[in-house]
């Protein structure tokens, strides 16, 4: 069955791709010979299957997903966590989360959610049929929000299910000891599965524009820190910084796509923007 | 020493105590905060740990600051000084606070004293004094007992000390005070400073005493200043009781009424004086009371007052006196006064003469000794126990049992025997002295005149007269022999006399009480310095061959007279001048109890314990009656205290003549006016509010530890440029304001 997207398994399939110089041990019936003819020289002709894309969004339900701090308004909708209060960030993970899986299913992609914390929390089948999507809903909005998140097991997990190559794509806001993430995203990287990181981090997060000095309370169990906001704010976004540069590092070393969310800005823009990014990113050549 | 003091030490206390105020605001600041949940923790904690070093600095700087700003302006105003820098912004001063506290002190002025008045300007002085000046208080009627210690730097202990005290009714003593200020102001830890002394008072007459010239304090080297309070416009008159004496005794035997003689003395003001002069006692059946008016100008008003005393009792008898009183006015000190009236018991008379044993018995060989016992005891009836004794035998205890003594030979006495006789003056006996009839040369004089201090000059010898010098017809007008005096002028020219001692009477010229017609003296009185008792000097011996009065009819009389005398200076030896510390010659006596004007007890009043030798253990503070009691508490006699007339007075003084009086000690400058006043004139001490050498630069160093405050808490609040873009939620959540969505 053909499908929308690009194979990412190149090899001899039904629309060419590129040539590649031939090296020793390359099969030999993979050579162009009329270029050969041409040129005099060896080059191997590629291809690229067009096939159905198998999409798993990974869901960050760690407690410090629950920090929010724009009010919500009746008819945003939200999970239980969000809705009590503020538009957390776990609110805005999974409406990114929602967004992807109606895209893929719109295009017959197959889609799961799994949501993980310390670890893979739950997880929907992978499918394409009609009324998945009110499953993915339903499954990234009743569960409880809570624990430190293990992404490397909840990696672990996913692949255990045997997985054959996909779309992997992470839905969190990366509070965590960034070997994890390293770790991780290796393990995707060796079966060979492509990853989009998405990184959601509350506004106040990103600016620190607290005014009062206050004791600072973990959502994730850690010890409370005496802060004098103002004093601190530029260290902190100094240190924001580095750790945005770092995560942006690590997923460019691997080649996978990154992009960050701001809980406070609309989902849909990002996400258009980090679509049209990969279109223009394949269509001028591939990897 | 540079100790560091403080104007104000009050408000130093203060100071370091509001240092604590900037710490506790952090505290409870902290303490207040409620916590924000968080998730980007390891990214805080990463950011913490980059400021930390520099945030601790940061705000124990602040805080350091905010703590020296506290301190700073705080010592500044309380006024800090260190001993060197005042040498150079100030001269500390030393005040020496003279109190009037004497009887003068309780003179009315409008609601209060004269004494409250000097308390509050001197507490108004002392309360101006600034930390590390020294104060001392000395006060008037005790002066030769105040402590000649460094003045204090305690001036709250030297404002309670006066308010602790009240006048008293002794007398002043206004030159001893000055040298005990003098004492007080060189003492070493006052060297160096401003030496003042302040005298607080009325001025008055009883005050000033008799302008007795004053010492000079201080000098080129260590000059004093002597600040006086302004003498108050006198507020009302003044009448005194200045004498009761008894007139008479109308009628024989115990229980007779007694007539009394009571003298009233204008002391203040000018015109017609009206007042009601009440006489009481413990023996009287009731109080008597007769109104004075004293007509304007008329200085002194005798009343006599008739009283009849409860029928004879042995206990009554020791308690007989009375106090006499007038209407209140403006010295409430001298408007009572008391007095014992004589003894009903029998005087006792001592003559000391040397025995003779001679049995002829015939006149012309009858020694004086003879001729005195006989005119005292002319029949068996008398009531004059006369006791001849020997020179030999005359000693301390035959004194004490005596009333009179007449000495017949007085060559034969010793020093010590001479010095007895003093004490027996000054306790308030009678000494009669006679010229020995059978010497030629008074070798006593000398020693007689030296003995009692007498300012009469005695010749060594005798004097003949060539022809007989009767005594004078006109005698002086003397007190002593006041009863005789209708009779004197028939009665002395009988008297002849052959031989007398001269003596120069010119510098006591009224101790002649009996003259001879040539005009000297043939009978003089004296009574010694702080005596009650007197000398009485025949310039004559008794004894024929020197005069005729043995044989005369003025002999009896005369001698009785004297004795007379002798009782009312028998009762006078009861009489004590408040501020002395009485000899009581009653055996037995130990203790000294107040006793109302009725012989009630007297509630409050403090009794004076006697000691063995018979004098009293302090001194009388207060006029009125005191029983003398025994061991067992039994009456053995009463003692009368009054105020002296003079140390009493509150007649004004002219200032001109006050100033000329108190400068003799050094320059005066005169302060306040009025009853209560504040105005001053002179120099002017030094203002209590002057700055003190440190406060000006703490008080820049606060100003420029506060604009560093400031400058420190924007720049370590990094609160520029920073606009806040979140509240805080009921539940501790933060929240935009704007819908960002």
């Amino acid at each position: 069955m053909s499908g929308m997207h690009r194979s990412p398994y190149q090899g001899l399939a039904v629309e060419f791709a590129e040539h590649r110089q031939y090296v020793a041990g390359d099969p030999v019936r993979h050579i162009d010979w009329k270029v050969f003819g041409r040129s005099d020289k060896l080059y191997l002709k590629r291809f690229q299957q067009e096939t159905n894309l198998d999409i798993h969004i990974m869901v960050d339900a760690s407690g410090s997903m629950r920090f929010g701090t724009l009010g919500s308004k009746d008819g945003w909708g939200g999970t239980e966590t969000g809705r009590q209060s503020n538009w957390t960030k776990f609110d805005h993970a999974t409406a990114a989360a929602a967004a992807m899986a109606f895209l893929g299913l719109a295009q017959r992609d197959r889609v799961s959610t799994e949501m993980f914390g310390p670890t893979l929390i739950a997880a929907t089948r992978c499918s394409n049929s009609q009324g998945h999507w009110r499953a993915i809903v339903q499954c990234l909005a009743t569960h409880a929000v809570d624990g430190r998140a293990d992404l490397p097991r909840a990696v672990d997990e996913l692949l255990s299910r045997g997985t054959h190559r996909s779309l992997v794509v992470i839905v969190s806001d990366f509070l965590m000891p960034k070997q994890q993430v390293k770790d991780a995203l290796a393990r995707l990287r060796h079966r060979g599965h492509d990853v989009i990181l998405v990184r959601v981090l509350d506004r106040a997060e990103l600016r620190f524009d607290l005014d009062e000095n206050a004791p600072f309370e973990g959502l994730e169990g850690e010890a409370t820190l005496e802060v004098d906001t103002r004093s601190i704010r530029q260290a902190y976004l100094d240190v924001l910084a580095e750790d945005e540069r770092e995560l942006e590092r690590l997923a460019r070393g691997f080649g996978f796509d990154m992009i960050r969310l701001d809980t406070h800005e609309s989902v849909g823009p990002a996400l258009a923007a980090l679509l049209a990014r990969r279109e223009t990113f394949l269509r001028g050549g591939g990897r | 020493m540079s100790l560091l003091t403080f104007s104000s030490p009050g408000l130093a206390i203060a100071a370091g105590m509001a240092v604590a105020v900037p710490v506790a605001i952090h505290l409870l600041m902290r303490r207040r905060r409620k916590p924000v949940e968080w998730a980007a923790m390891e990214l805080l904690r990463e950011a913490l740990r980059r400021v930390e070093r520099k945030r601790r600095v940061e705000r124990w700087l602040l805080l350091a600051v905010r703590c020296l700003l506290v301190i700073c302006a705080g010592l500044a105003i309380a006024a800090p000084f260190i001993g060197s820098t005042i040498a150079t912004t100030r001269v500390v001063r030393t005040l020496v606070v003279i109190i009037d506290d004497s009887a003068a002190a309780n003179e009315r002025l409008g609601t209060g004293t004269a004494f409250d008045r000097s308390i509050a300007m001197a507490r108004s002085e002392i309360e101006q004094l600034l930390p590390g000046d020294r104060v001392a208080v000395v006060l008037t009627s005790r002066a030769n007992i105040s402590s000649r210690e460094a003045a204090s730097l305690d001036h709250r202990g030297a404002v309670q000390r006066l308010t602790g005290l009240a006048a008293t009714e002794l007398a002043s003593d206004l030159s001893a005070a000055l040298t005990a200020a003098a004492a007080i102001l060189t003492h070493e830890e006052s060297a160096g400073t401003q030496r003042e002394i302040l005298v607080c008072s009325a001025f008055r007459v009883g005050f000033v005493g008799g302008l007795t010239p004053l010492q000079k304090l201080g000098n080129d080297d260590a000059p004093v200043t002597i600040r006086a309070t302004t003498e108050p416009a006198p507020d009302g008159t003044n009448l005194r009781i200045t004498s009761i004496e008894l007139d008479r005794v109308a009628g024989t035997g115990p229980g007779a009424p007694v007539v009394l003689r009571v003298m009233v003395a204008r002391d203040r003001g000018d015109g017609v004086l009206h007042t009601t002069v009440r006489v009481t006692g413990p023996t009287l059946t009731s109080p008597v009371e007769r109104p004075v008016e004293l007509s304007a100008g008329e200085r002194e008003h005798a009343v006599t007052v008739m009283l009849s005393e409860r029928a004879s009792d042995p206990a009554l008898a020791l308690r007989r006196a009375v106090v006499a009183s007038i209407s209140a006015d403006a010295q409430p000190v001298d408007d009572s006064r008391a007095s014992i009236l004589a003894p009903t018991d029998r005087l006792r008379v001592v003559v000391v003469d040397r025995r003779t044993f001679e049995t002829s018995g015939a006149i012309d060989r009858l020694p004086a000794g003879e001729w005195v016992s006989r005119a005292l005891a002319p029949g068996d009836a008398a009531v004059i126990d006369v006791t001849m004794t020997d020179p030999a035998a005359l000693d301390s205890r035959t004194l004490a049992a005596t009333d009179t003594i007449v000495i017949a030979q007085p060559q034969l006495l010793n020093t010590q025997q001479w010095g007895l006789l003093t004490s027996f003056v000054t306790r308030g006996g009678v000494v009669v002295v006679l010229p020995a009839a059978g010497e030629l040369v008074q070798a006593w004089t000398s020693q007689f005149t030296s003995t009692f201090s007498l300012p009469w000059k005695l010749a060594l010898e005798a004097r003949d007269f060539p022809t007989p010098v009767a005594l004078a017809a006109e005698q002086p007008n003397s007190s002593y022999l006041a009863t005789l005096g209708a009779e004197l002028p028939q009665l002395s020219p009988a008297v002849e006399v052959f031989r007398a001692l001269a003596v120069d009477v010119s510098m006591d010229p009224t101790a002649t009480q009996l003259a001879l017609q040539d005009g000297s003296p043939f009978l003089l009185s004296w009574r010694p310095l702080n005596a009650r008792g007197m000398v009485v000097l025949f310039t004559s011996a008794i004894d024929l061959s020197w005069t005729t009065l043995p044989l005369k009819p003025l002999m009896v009389p005369l001698w009785q007279e004297l004795i007379a005398e002798g009782r009312r200076h028998a009762s006078a030896a009861q009489v004590v001048v408040v501020g002395a510390q009485p000899d009581i010659d009653r055996a037995g006596v130990v203790e000294l109890r107040p006793i109302a004007p009725d012989g009630g007890a007297l509630p409050g009043a403090r009794s004076i314990a006697v000691g063995a030798g018979g004098r009293a253990t302090g001194p009388i503070e207060r006029g009125g009656m005191f029983e003398m009691l025994d061991s067992s508490g039994r009456v053995q006699g009463v003692m009368a205290a009054v105020v002296d007339d003079r140390a009493a007075s509150v007649a004004p003084v002219e200032h001109e003549q006050l100033n000329k009086w108190l400068s003799a000690s050094g320059e005066v400058n005169w302060i306040g006016g009025g009853n209560n006043g504040v105005q001053r004139n002179g120099t002017q001490p030094m203002s209590p509010r002057q700055t003190s050498g440190l406060a000006p630069p703490l008080f820049v160093i606060a100003v420029l530890l506060a604009a560093l405050e400031a400058f420190l808490a924007r720049r370590f609040s990094y609160a520029t440029g920073i606009r806040p873009a979140t509240t805080r939620q009921a539940n501790g959540q933060q929240v935009v304001s704007e819908g960002a969505r």
